[in-house]
């Protein structure tokens, strides 16, 4: 188990080095630095912004804004994924709500957000718009899916409705819901990045991405999406761990 | 007395059920004997309230009184053994005691060293006797057991069956059991039920009045009764 999980680290960081080498390979071809940096001017980029103060309060504001939008999707996913798994009724209210969000391009929900909400929360309303609908498909899969066996068995021996969502309904969400957990963080980072580009909030990741683009900074460009990508990878590390954690 | 009076289930446009009465002795085992797919495990989801009925009566049960032993045993997979008892008792007891009837449970069915382990980590002989556990824990004054020993070899069969007659001397209550095999019914029942075709009809009640401890099944008085009950089951 141990040697293969070296070898599969080991073929991973030679996957990125085949991958460095041939960027720089297409950069000498290119020779146009302004359009195409080389990877030693995107990293260098990446650590003039790692010394920079501002880029901390850049990549707090981003993340504050997927954290925002993430555990209200996450709130109202789980309890109407939940409502509508074991109410058919409700389900065949919210279903059509349901269609049309999830149909929307991202675009028209961005530039609908633009027009109702500040600028610092459009990123958020997108966030939760694009969000919600996976946790809650996946949600009320769980719910579907569970035993009915065992929900028979609780409802014979009077168990608590509070006590059948913990303990029947959540657990066997789970596996679900990690599956939605990541899919959703995922987009989140892409999303909320997407819809600062657009809604120019004061500080934002994709506020530097714009501003990147306007001064023709295309490495600095570059960086942020690493950080992006770095970012978007973490918290979808540890919401694995923390859903292994939970099912134990 | 549970009296079951003209009941009346259709299934599928079939007649299960039609003018059906059954009494029940209250404080002892009755047994339900009767081929596959009579509608026997129908009449027990009718008597726990987990199917409906088109018409009848059920006289002397309350619905929040029953135990179900059911046919598999319907553990839930991510609760350990002790979970899997104290779900069903948080709504019944306050803590202190809840740990009391759930310790001494599964000390009857010798589960005591298990209280941590998961139900995958049991075998199959130990998630009935936890089930087992569970239905005693639950504080009913009916209990209903839906072919508890199917598919246990004959070994692990009969050390089952005593850990269920252990349970029940303790507190004597009113006990169905569904069963389609007749030595299983008569090492445990104190009337047998045989029940046939469709819509279910009883053909036979037998009544057995020796003690559990005393039977020999396989002495002449049993082999008579095993015939007996033979014989109806193949006309």
């Amino acid at each position: 188990m141990k040697i293969s999980t070296i070898k599969n680290n080991q073929n991973r960081i030679v996957g990125i080095l085949l991958w460095l080498i041939l960027w720089q390979l297409a950069y000498w071809i290119i020779n146009e630095d302004i359009y195409f940096p080389s990877p030693i001017s995107v990293a260098s980029s990446m650590l003039s912004l790692i010394l920079n103060y501002d880029s901390y309060i850049i990549i707090a504001s981003t993340t504050l804004r997927v954290l925002i939008s993430f555990s209200i999707s996450a709130v109202l996913g789980i309890s109407l994924g939940y409502i509508c798994g074991i109410n058919k009724k409700v389900y065949e209210i919210f279903e059509p709500l349901i269609i049309i969000v999830r149909s929307t391009p991202i675009i028209s929900i961005i530039i609908i957000a633009i027009i109702w909400f500040k600028t610092s929360n459009v990123p958020i309303f997108t966030g939760v718009l694009m969000c919600f609908p996976i946790i809650f498909s996946n949600m009320l899969e769980g719910i579907k899916n569970t035993d009915r066996k065992l929900l028979e068995m609780c409802k014979l021996y009077n168990v608590k409705r509070l006590e059948i969502f913990k303990k029947v309904y959540f657990k066997s969400s789970l596996p679900y819901l990690s599956a939605g957990f990541s899919t959703a963080l995922g987009i989140s980072w892409k999303v909320i990045a997407a819809a600062e580009a657009l809604s120019f909030p004061k500080y934002g990741i994709g506020t530097m991405l714009i501003d990147s683009k306007n001064f023709l900074q295309v490495s600095n460009l570059l960086a942020w999406t690493v950080i992006i990508i770095i970012l978007s990878y973490l918290f979808e590390f540890f919401s694995k761990k923390l859903f292994s954690r939970i099912e134990g | 007395m549970i009296k079951i009076n003209k009941l009346k289930k259709n299934y599928e446009n079939k007649k299960i059920f039609n003018d059906f009465n059954m009494n029940i002795e209250p404080n002892s085992i009755t047994c339900i004997l009767g081929p596959s797919g009579v509608g026997k495990t129908t009449l027990f989801n009718i008597i726990s309230g987990l199917t409906d009925f088109e018409s009848g009566e059920i006289e002397g049960i309350d619905k929040k009184d029953i135990s179900y032993l059911f046919q598999e045993p319907r553990l839930i997979p991510w609760l350990s053994v002790y979970e899997n008892i104290e779900i069903i008792l948080k709504n019944v007891y306050l803590e202190k005691k809840r740990r009391q009837v759930i310790n001494y449970y599964l000390k009857i069915v010798d589960l005591e060293d298990c209280a941590n382990q998961k139900p995958k980590e049991l075998s199959g002989g130990m998630k009935q006797r936890l089930s087992i556990a569970r239905t005693f824990a639950y504080p009913s004054t009916l209990l209903l057991m839906d072919e508890p020993f199917q598919g246990l070899d004959i070994k692990l069969k009969n050390i089952i069956i005593e850990s269920f007659l252990k349970l029940w001397k303790e507190d004597n209550r009113t006990v169905i059991f569904i069963t389609h095999d007749i030595d299983e019914a008569l090492k445990i029942a104190d009337q047998i039920y045989i029940i046939q075709d469709k819509p279910v009809k009883i053909s036979q009640v037998e009544h057995i009045v020796d003690d559990h401890s005393s039977r020999d099944i396989f002495s002449s008085k049993y082999l008579k009764i095993r015939e007996k009950i033979t014989k109806i089951l193949s006309d």
